[in-house]
């Protein structure tokens, strides 16, 4: 925590993002 | 000097001194460190590197922070699609 990080960047499986929606 | 803005206020949640942000119109999600967050909280509202560099040290007292750094760590967000230059 000596600097601002981006610890990790990933996209989400279509099947979980698609239940978000519907 | 640029100012920088959250591109949406996407879901965020603060766990164990790691923030973890979906941005749910990529549905992505990004895994930010404790300074990494706070700087995003900000980015609520406007921000130039010189006004987040001063709230971090204010923040943090014992961590020194570049500008060079937070401008990195923006480069980073916009990377991520989280962040954009504010009109």
């Amino acid at each position: 925590n000596t600097r601002p990080m981006v610890l990790s960047h990933q996209p989400i499986r279509f099947e979980t993002a698609h239940s978000w929606n519907k | 000097m640029a100012r920088y803005v959250q591109k949406s206020s996407y879901e965020s949640t603060h766990l164990d001194n790691e923030w973890i942000i979906l941005n749910t119109d990529d549905y992505t999600v990004t895994k930010l460190n404790d300074i990494g967050g706070f700087c995003w909280s900000l980015l609520e509202a406007e921000q130039t590197l010189e006004s987040l560099t001063q709230a971090v040290g204010r923040e943090y007292l014992e961590t020194k922070v570049s500008e060079r750094e937070i401008e990195e760590f923006l480069s980073q967000l916009m990377e991520c699609g989280l962040v954009k230059y504010a009109v």
